[in-house]
């Protein structure tokens, strides 16, 4: 199979040193220009033509610069990239602090995967049709996630398995990413990073994660792919609601609203969500959400299933008797790294590890590299190089 | 004690090469001036901790006597070191970044550690001397401290043999051979008995 052309791609990145925070520095250590020349063993004009951005420090000297200052790097220098930064989606509303390093380290990985584009497999040269003018109305959300269902030919088909979404990813040119990340919370499960500069969509999807939740996040991501312009917490709502319309769709919450409001009880109306969750491989809560979703679109009162007294305790006990999708694919999880590449090829399609193999095979220390990528341990990385280089 | 005292940091890969070759590798200084004290860092037994594969196996790891060699010589920074540590490392990452330079966190971490107390660090990894090169860190390969060690007596030439074909029984080699046994030539001024 041909690749891109590995020269293709070439990383520049601009720096200049931050001059107005350097010079209060100084003042603030009792220093001035020849007093930090003198501490980093250079000339004065040396320095005076870093500080008029003629010249800039070489790494050991930067580095040494910000010690001296007690700047890091990201506050002593400024840096321009010729290359675009890549897109994370994810939602605002978490705790700040996690938030900032998840969005962080997912861009970090944006960064890293852009050295994995030229080893994919020859991509298309159009980019697959997006949604115009996204919202998250329940109209247009249905309609999308009815006119996807067409396009996957499954508009008469009741129950989406796995194998439609990835072959509808396949189709929108997104590369899935099979990790193992261990359990993990609601939205650590997935993450989906697009490179605007190759045009290139990864997703990355926790095979720790049960199967009705791996479902959901699927569906979730496939959302936006897309509305790929649609980000923050516009896109996540998106997302959320088109993973619900394309796993139980409207037909399917009305069907449900009524036969729950001609049950009586609490605990029988949650056994007949929980049968709707096992027929769709889906869970209680996906359910409970599009229900309510199409009672409050239509102006129908609101069922009740227990959202106050019960139900959230039924989603948690349902999705744990689910497996992971690890136990589902490997019958030992953590699996051996040849079994781990082959599932992401014949359970994903996925031409990631082809990718990963073909960089292997030609950059010093690649364990490091899969180390940062796949967040899994120095030794699993080693492991999974030493596979890939086969 | 006599002389200065001279604390060499060994990455991951390092103590896994000789920790059970040479017992305790940690504990017992050797030399005079200076006389050098091996350590390891915390990161070491959370790597190891976290992953099955490495507790398989090096599950030497795990046995009393060598817990108990590296919890005295476990090297933490704290208070100002450690901010200073942190403060090198983002140098050290947007450096490694810049030239896709293949390193982990933890290795550049350890090189941060080294940098801020002025402590050479013991790692045959091409990455992390990459970035030392650049950024004027120490580091020494695991043949130049066998060298020191076998100069000062800690060991002798028949165990720096022992170790070299553990090494290569093993395949676990901390350089290509060609390029090991040019390196031993260098610091042993004989040819490499392998």
């Amino acid at each position: 199979m041909t690749t891109m052309d590995p020269l293709v791609h070439v990383r520049s990145v601009q720096k200049t040193l931050n001059v107005p925070l350097v010079q209060d520095s100084l003042i603030k250590a009792g220093l001035n220009q020849s007093g930090l020349a003198e501490r980093l063993k250079v000339s004065r004009e040396a320095v005076s033509k870093w500080l008029a951005a003629e010249t800039f420090p070489s790494p050991d000297k930067l580095l040494r610069m910000g010690m001296i200052l007690g700047l890091s790097f990201e506050q002593l220098v400024t840096r321009s990239h010729s290359l675009a930064t890549p897109v994370v989606f994810f939602r605002k509303k978490a705790n700040r602090k996690t938030r900032d390093e998840h969005l962080e380290n997912a861009r970090e990985t944006g960064e890293l995967l852009k050295r994995l584009v030229p080893y994919l497999p020859k991509l298309e040269l159009t980019r697959p049709p997006v949604l115009k003018n996204p919202t998250g109305d329940y109209d247009y959300v249905q309609r999308v996630a009815s006119q996807v269902r067409e396009e996957m030919g499954l508009a008469d088909k009741p129950v989406i398995e796995f194998s439609d979404l990835i072959e509808k990813f396949v189709q929108l040119q997104a590369v899935i990413v099979p990790a193992l990340w261990g359990e993990r919370q609601h939205h650590g499960n997935a993450l989906n990073i697009f490179l605007p500069d190759s045009q290139t969509t990864w997703v990355f999807l926790n095979l720790d994660s049960s199967v009705v939740d791996f479902k959901f996040w699927m569906a979730h991501e496939l959302g936006h792919s897309l509305a790929p312009d649609l980000t923050n917490d516009d896109g996540e709502d998106f997302a959320d609601s088109f993973a619900q319309g394309l796993l139980y769709p409207e037909a399917h919450a009305a069907k449900l609203s009524n036969e729950l409001r001609a049950v009586h009880g609490i605990a029988p109306r949650i056994a007949r969500i929980r049968e709707e969750a096992t027929k769709h491989v889906i869970s209680l809560y996906t359910i409970g959400r599009a229900v309510e979703e199409y009672e409050k679109a239509r102006g129908i009162p609101p069922t009740d299933f227990g959202q106050k007294s019960g139900f959230m305790g039924a989603v948690t006990n349902f999705t744990k008797a689910c497996p992971t999708v690890a136990q589902h694919l490997f019958k030992n999880p953590p699996p051996e790294p040849a079994t781990y590449v082959a599932s992401a090829h014949s359970a994903f399609e996925s031409p990631f590890f082809e990718a990963l193999g073909r960089f292997c095979k030609r950059e010093q220390g690649s364990e490091h590299f899969i180390h940062r990528v796949l967040g899994v341990s120095m030794a699993d990385a080693k492991a999974l190089s030493g596979e890939l280089v086969k | 004690m006599n002389g200065v005292r001279q604390v060499v940091l060994l990455d991951s890969n390092a103590y896994f090469r000789l920790g059970n070759s040479i017992r305790p590798l940690l504990q017992q200084p050797f030399g005079s001036s200076p006389q050098y004290s091996l350590y390891v860092l915390a990161e070491l037994d959370n790597e190891y901790a976290s992953s099955i594969r490495l507790r398989n196996k090096f599950e030497w790891l795990n046995e009393l006597e060598y817990r108990n060699d590296r919890r005295v010589k476990r090297y933490v920074l704290r208070g100002k070191d450690a901010k200073d540590a942190a403060t090198a490392f983002s140098f050290l990452r947007a450096y490694a970044d810049e030239h896709e330079i293949n390193v982990s966190p933890e290795d550049l971490k350890a090189l941060a550690a080294g940098f801020v107390k002025g402590l050479p660090i013991v790692t045959d990894d091409g990455g992390m001397v990459q970035v030392a090169d650049a950024n004027g860190i120490e580091c020494w390969s695991a043949v130049k401290l066998l060298r020191i060690m076998e100069t000062v007596g800690r060991i002798n030439m028949a165990k720096v043999v022992e170790i070299l074909e553990y090494w290569q029984y093993e395949n676990d080699l901390p350089a290509p051979l060609h390029r090991l046994r040019l390196l031993f030539k260098e610091y042993f001024g004989q040819d490499c008995p392998i």
